[in-house]
């Protein structure tokens, strides 16, 4: 049943962002290349890629993976333009259950500089939360990141998260880890995107991805991906009606079964 | 439009003498989808000379696109189901195409492919009369006769008298007779005669000279008659996980054409000993439907069990495709088995989608029964066996959707679909999924798989193209799958992915640069268990290539490759190296055509061999392994005595570094060299 749910629903959003997010880090990519992506959901993202908010929009995703509620991701977002080509957007993600959970709350600034460049910077408040009695641990750290518009068809994007030392709480040794990321994409017509990257995440290995979005009608895209992290496999769609847009993805893995994430953004203006 | 296609073929006139200047000819995509086809087969080696039979087929008798209909262009092998129907519309819809330069405007044909088949299809006018007599087609008809003899010169220990006599009761030498005649695609009858090395050649009660002979007779087109077969021929059908006599792989040169292209009933007369059926196939029907039928009855080569109280004379323990009969357990391992097959195909043709419904039955004199262990538990045995499978494919847009249900005689379903989307005339992607789970049974079987046999896998495919600019071409495919059974040497369920990037530059029509990369997970079972407990081994398999090709003058043609394989396992680690040097004389109009080949080769080990194809006498194709420590050389020359007599000579050796003896058991040879002649003699009346 779960499975012919997670079937039912797949799509995806294209302007969104979908995390498996190791919050240790900061940010990890999930489905797809997360840091080349444009728009509100580079509110949790590649802060960057929020240049592409024009107007004022607000959004809500959530994520199962393999459907375990104790793995679930939830997240809302909300951008706005403080002036033509500089938005700002806050970001409030949460991971796991009552006894282990991590909560990100974080706000970005974007700007675009001239026609090549845009820049972003999120400032992250992380906490950790550890069962009934062993209490919780706060930190900020911050993440960067870069888009360069090399061509018309092709660009690029670079996302640096908690690059600094940051232990996790007084008196430990471990540190927040440091995470990377560059993708880059390429697109021909308006209705095709792919792009290729890859991310590292301290101590742990790359992680390469490939996704290609579809758009076979104007307000209809599809999306598919191959990735070499824990959902190897994603595919969904997206569909807009009037200033909503919803979508639907899932991945999925051989052994560990369908991750699915639906998404939910608002215009206050149309999208297209 | 009909005056905008004669612009065009106005505009692109003087791209024509450029069709026979490319360096990816006719031959450099036979050779692209052989390599293919062997470096995904693993163990079980593909009948490539079937594929090169049915190549050259198509260059002596090109396709005519203005009158082929979906049949004859589904069954050549060049186009994809997208690409035929886009062409049956053009016809349709303008009429017959003036030259191949108009398939330019006809979607899904790119410049590319439109050279790469230039030499196999024509839009000319052929004299094609429905109603040619069989006199008049005997007599128009082309004849061809083929002699080719080979020889190892090295002495095998098969052949040395070691006490109790040779075990090889033939000579070195192998020996090929073949006889074929055409008409237009119309009339064809053939002939084969064929004993390879250590076979024996006589004459006698239970010899009758040659070791393999085949042959068929084939006539098409006769009023509501499509194809009658009488002899020897192999049918395939849908995505072939119900029959499928051609051999399919895990995947193709092009990652986003990964739907089968079966051809039905064809007829056969190649010389792998196991991959025909033989009787009578018949082909009927007219616009959207067809019906075939077929009846084999043939004599195989089993492994008889030997005769005891407990097992009884009437069992064998496996069937032998080696085609070989060199010893005398080989010898009795010949023909003793009967198989009677026996089956159907209904297909119903549309616009845009095709439906077809195949069913077959089949019946052994003999039961078999394997020596049972736990991962062949649920595989065939018996005397009979059913199967019966839907295939579907639907086009709508740029969209191809295409797969295939099935189940055995125990009512268990294997299935496979698949889409194929272009999503830009410079991107297409596709993907496939199967499932075949491990109690299905079916040995006729043939679809996408990473085994040897459809059972037991399950799996996700999926393949990009992108294709920028007329320059760049990327190829990307991803294959996930798992074995939820155990396999042989494999003591628990297990789990693989491949993952193959290739980026292609063709700066010009004379010069084509290309770089792979391949990454292959898997996991297997030891040879021999260092460990207490059943273990599995995982496997990392990583390749990098780099291939040169360049056409420097009108004569010359010079190809350079150099590969690296790195293999790592849980307990293993080796490495490979090879690089080689072709260089061609091909001068047009000449007598002569010359292809030399060095190569150097450094692998540690059998697992990190290196897959290479290499030029061969016509209708044979050669594929070499190499591995170990070596060089090899290469010389292969054609000569043509008169317009319709050709002479082909090859001589090829490979000298190893740091072996004394090459091979095993039969088969080794005392020192380090190893060596192989072949000349063959055509005739063409």
């Amino acid at each position: 049943m779960k499975q012919l749910f997670s079937i039912l629903l797949f799509g995806a959003a294209l302007h969104g962002t979908l995390y498996a997010t190791d919050f240790t880090s900061g940010h990890a990519p999930g489905f797809g290349n997360v840091v080349a992506r444009k728009g509100l959901w580079s509110a949790v993202g590649n802060p960057a890629g929020l240049t592409a908010v024009k107007h004022l929009e607000a959004g809500f995703f959530y994520r199962n993976q393999m459907f375990l509620d104790e793995l679930s991701i939830k997240g809302v977002a909300l951008a706005f333009p403080i002036a033509p080509g500089t938005p700002v957007a806050f970001g409030l993600q949460r991971f796991g259950y009552h006894l282990y959970n991590q909560t990100r709350f974080n706000c970005s600034l974007a700007r675009r500089f001239g026609e090549k460049v845009d820049a972003g910077i999120s400032f992250d408040y992380l906490n950790y939360t550890f069962g009934n009695e062993y209490g919780s641990v706060s930190l900020i750290t911050a993440t960067a990141g870069l888009n360069f518009n090399l061509s018309k068809q092709i660009y690029a994007g670079v996302m640096l998260s908690a690059p600094a030392d940051i232990y996790t709480f007084h008196g430990s040794d471990e540190l927040l880890k440091t995470n990377m990321a560059a993708a880059i994409g390429w697109s021909p017509g308006s209705h095709l995107v792919v792009s290729a990257g890859v991310s590292k995440v301290q101590d742990q290995r790359h992680v390469f991805a490939l996704d290609i979005h579809y758009r076979p009608y104007r307000r209809f895209d599809l999306i598919a991906g191959i990735s070499s992290d824990l959902t190897p496999f994603y595919f969904g769609y997206s569909f807009q009606l009037s200033k909503i847009r919803i979508g639907m993805v899932s991945g999925y893995h051989f052994q560990l079964g369908f991750t699915p994430q639906i998404t939910l953004s608002y215009s206050f203006k149309n999208f297209i | 439009m009909k005056s905008y296609c004669i612009f065009l073929v106005a505009y692109f006139i003087y791209v024509i003498p450029s069709f026979s200047q490319v360096v990816n000819t006719e031959e450099g995509s036979l050779e692209t989808k052989a390599e293919q086809l062997v470096s995904a087969s693993g163990d079980e080696q593909p009948d490539l000379n079937y594929l090169a039979d049915a190549w050259h087929e198509l260059s002596e008798n090109p396709l005519n696109l203005n009158k082929a209909g979906y049949d004859e262009l589904m069954s050549c092998g060049l186009f994809s189901e997208q690409q035929i129907s886009a062409l049956l519309m053009h016809r349709e819809r303008y009429g017959k195409l003036l030259t191949l330069i108009e398939l330019l405007v006809v979607p899904h044909f790119e410049a590319e492919f439109i050279r790469s088949i230039s030499a196999l299809v024509t839009t000319g006018t052929d004299i094609d009369e429905p109603n040619t007599g069989l006199g008049r087609m005997l007599k128009d008809g082309t004849h061809t006769i083929v002699l080719r003899t080979g020889l190892v010169p090295e002495q095998k220990r098969g052949y040395l008298n070691e006490g109790d006599g040779a075990r090889y009761q033939g000579d070195p030498h192998s020996l090929l007779v073949r006889y074929k005649f055409n008409f237009m695609r119309k009339l064809s009858f053939a002939f084969a005669a064929e004993k390879d090395e250590g076979e024996v050649f006589r004459f006698s009660k239970s010899r009758k000279g040659f070791d393999f002979y085949t042959g068929h007779f084939a006539i098409r087109n006769i009023g509501k008659i499509r194809l009658l077969t009488i002899g020897d021929y192999q049918i395939s059908y849908g995505q072939g996980l119900v029959i499928n006599g051609a051999f399919a792989s895990g995947s193709s040169s092009d990652p986003v054409s990964i739907n089968a292209v079966t051809n039905g009933i064809r007829p056969y007369s190649s010389t792998g000993e196991s991959m025909f059926k033989r009787g009578i196939a018949l082909s009927m029907g007219k616009q959207k439907f067809q019906f075939d039928g077929f009846l084999s009855y043939r004599k195989l080569d089993a492994n008889l069990n030997e005769a005891d109280t407990l097992s009884g004379p009437d069992q064998f323990s496996s069937f032998q495709t080696s085609g070989l009969h060199r010893t005398d357990a080989e010898i009795q391992d010949q023909n003793a088995l009967t198989e009677l097959l026996y089956g159907g195909h209904v297909r119903y043709k549309g616009r845009n989608f095709n439906f077809g419904l195949t069913g077959y039955g089949s019946r052994y004199n003999l039961a078999l029964l394997r020596d049972r262990q736990a991962y062949n538990q649920f595989e065939f045995s018996g005397k009979h066996l059913l199967g019966l499978g839907l295939n579907y494919s639907y086009l709508f847009r740029n969209v191809y959707l295409f797969g295939e249900t099935a189940i055995d005689k125990n009512g268990v379903p294997a299935t496979l679909n698949g889409i194929i989307l272009s999503a830009d005339s410079k991107v297409a992607f596709s993907v496939l999924h199967r499932h075949y789970p491990y109690d299905y049974i079916n040995i006729y079987s043939g679809p996408f798989r990473k085994s040897s046999k459809a059972i037991n896998e399950t799996g996700i495919y999926s393949g990009l193209s992108i294709k920028p600019s007329r320059v760049w071409s990327l190829l990307l495919s991803y294959d996930q799958f798992r074995f939820p059974w155990l396999k042989y040497r494999v003591d628990a369920p297990s789990r693989g992915s491949d993952f193959t990037l290739q980026l292609l530059y063709q700066p010009s029509r004379n010069t084509q640069l290309t770089f792979r990369f391949t990454s292959r997970n898997g996991e297997t079972g030891f040879d021999d268990n260092p460990f207490l407990t059943s273990r599995i081994d995982r496997t990392l398999h990583r390749g990098y290539r780099i291939h040169i090709g360049s056409k420097i003058s009108k004569t010359f043609s010079l190809r350079t490759r150099a590969e690296f394989i790195r293999y790592r396992s849980d307990i293993s680690a080796s490495n490979g190296f090879m690089i080689y040097q072709d260089i061609h004389y091909h001068p047009m109009n000449s007598r002569w055509k010359i292809n030399l080949r060095y190569v150097m080769m450094d692998t540690d080990d059998y697992d990190s061999r290196i897959y290479a194809y290499e030029n061969d006498v016509l209708y044979s194709f050669s594929m070499s392994a190499y591995s170990d420590s070596g060089s090899r050389m290469l010389f292969n020359v054609r000569y043509k005595l008169s317009s319709s007599v050709d002479v082909w000579f090859r001589y090829a050796a490979t000298f190893y570094n740091n072996r004394q003896t090459i091979g095993s058991g039969w088969d080794e040879i005392q020192g380090n060299r190893k060596s192989d002649l072949t000349l063959q003699l055509r005739l063409v009346l």
